[in-house]
C-alpha cells in the first residue's frame, strides 16, 4: 500500500521538484543586477525602466504561481486546510490574472526569435489568462470538477516556464539544433504540449483525477 | 477588494522604484551585422554546418544547472561587423553557451565563394581547418592531462 502511494506520488513529486528548482533559480533576479541569466541577452532593453519593471512583475507572478500550484492539487492538503487552499488560490489567481498574463503580453513583444516567437508567447499569455479565468469562474459557479479541470489547464500553462527550460537545452545542446530555430519552436511547444498532455489526463480520467468534491 | 488593489498598486510602485534606483552596471548593447536577411541566413547556415556542428560532434559541453535556461546552450557562431558583402567573406567568434552565458571558444573565418571555413585560437591568427584545430586541441588537452 505504501509503495503504491509512493509510486502514485512520483509524478507530482517530479513536477513539484522542477517547479521549486525553477523558483530557486529565479530568486537570483531579485539582486536587481542587469547582467545575470536571461537579462544578459536582453541588454538592448534592460535599461528601459518600463520593460524592466514589467519583467520583475512577470518574474514575481511566475514565482508565486509556479510554487503555489502543485500544493493546490494535493487532495489531503485541500481537505485538511480548505481556508489555506482558498487563500493560496486567490494569490495564484491574482498573480496570473492581474500581473503574470498582462505582463506576459507586453514581454512577448520583446521576445527573442522574431514575430513567430512573439506570437507564441502572446498566445501563451492569452491561454494563461483564459484558463485561469475559467478556473475562477467555475469555482464561483460551485462547479468543483470544472474548477479542477481548468486549474489543471492553467497550471499546464504556468508549468511551461519549466518545460521551456527543459526543451531548450534538449533541442539546442542534445540535438544540436540551430539556436534561432530552437527559440522559435520552444515559444510554442513549451505550453501547447503541456495542454495536450493535460487534456489527455482529463480524457483518460485516472482515479487520481476523479477528485472528491469538497464544499466550496 | 480594496486590499487587493492596494497590494497591486504597491507592488508595481515598489518594483518601478527599485528598477529606477538600481545603478546601471552594463552598458553594452548587441550590435548586428548589416546585411540582408537571406545573405545573413546563408552565412549562418554555412558556419553552422562547417564549424559549430563539427566542433559539437567532438567537444560536448558538461551538464550543469546553467543549462536549465530559456537561452539555447551549445556552440554558437557570431559574425563580426566587418563582413565584406562583396567578397562574401568575414570573421567572427564561436561561443560556447551554458544557458544565457557564453564564453568565446575560437575565432572563425569564412569565404562563401571559395566555400572555406577556418578557425583559429582566440589570441592568435593561425587559421586552420576545423578538423586540424580539433586535432591540435585534443593533443594539447592530452599534454595537460599527462602533466597533471
Amino acid at each position: 500500500m505504501k509503495i503504491r502511494s509512493i509510486v502514485g506520488m512520483a509524478p507530482w513529486a517530479v513536477m513539484t521538484g522542477l517547479a521549486l528548482f525553477l523558483f530557486g533559480i529565479t530568486v537570483q533576479y531579485w539582486s536587481f543586477r542587469p547582467d545575470i541569466n536571461f537579462l544578459l541577452v536582453k541588454q538592448d532593453v534592460v535599461f528601459n525602466p518600463i520593460w524592466r519593471t514589467v519583467f520583475y512583475l512577470h518574474v514575481l507572478a511566475g514565482m508565486l504561481s509556479i510554487a503555489i500550484g502543485p500544493f493546490q492539487f494535493l487532495k489531503k492538503f485541500r481537505q485538511g486546510r480548505m481556508t489555506l487552499h482558498r487563500k493560496l488560490g486567490k494569490v495564484y489567481m491574482a498573480a496570473i490574472l492581474l500581473i503574470g498574463a498582462p505582463t506576459g503580453l507586453y514581454m512577448s513583444l520583446y521576445a527573442e526569435g522574431g514575430w513567430i516567437a512573439s506570437l507564441g508567447f502572446l498566445a501563451m499569455s492569452l491561454a494563461w489568462f483564459y484558463t485561469t479565468f475559467m478556473a475562477v469562474k467555475k469555482v464561483r459557479e460551485k462547479d468543483i470538477q470544472g474548477h479542477i479541470r481548468w486549474m489543471m489547464r492553467s497550471y499546464a500553462v504556468t508549468f511551461s516556464a519549466v518545460m521551456l527550460r527543459l526543451w531548450v537545452p534538449i533541442l539546442s545542446l542534445g540535438l544540436g539544433w540551430e539556436h534561432e530555430f530552437v527559440v522559435i519552436l520552444t515559444a510554442w511547444i513549451s505550453w501547447i504540449l503541456n495542454l495536450f498532455f493535460v487534456e489527455f489526463l482529463i480524457a483518460i480520467k485516472p482515479k487520481s483525477l476523479t477528485l472528491k468534491t469538497v464544499k466550496p | 477588494m480594496k486590499k487587493v488593489k492596494l497590494v497591486f498598486v504597491m507592488t508595481i510602485a515598489m518594483t518601478l522604484g527599485l528598477v529606477v534606483l538600481t545603478p546601471s552596471m552594463v552598458n553594452s548593447s548587441t550590435q548586428k551585422v548589416k546585411m540582408d536577411g537571406k545573405e545573413e541566413q546563408d552565412i549562418y547556415d554555412f558556419v553552422y554546418a562547417e564549424i559549430t556542428t563539427k566542433i559539437r560532434a567532438v567537444k560536448q559541453p558538461k551538464i550543469s544547472k546553467e543549462l536549465f535556461s530559456r537561452c539555447p546552450s551549445g556552440y554558437y557562431a557570431e559574425l563580426a561587423e566587418e563582413y565584406d558583402t562583396k567578397s562574401r567573406s568575414g570573421e567572427g567568434i564561436v561561443y560556447l553557451y551554458h544557458g544565457c552565458e557564453g564564453e568565446p571558444v575560437c575565432k572563425f573565418k569564412v569565404d562563401m565563394d571559395k566555400n572555406v571555413a577556418l578557425i583559429s585560437p582566440l589570441n592568435e591568427e593561425n587559421f586552420v581547418s576545423v578538423d586540424t584545430w580539433l586535432l591540435d586541441d585534443e593533443k594539447a588537452q592530452n599534454v595537460t592531462q599527462t602533466k597533471k
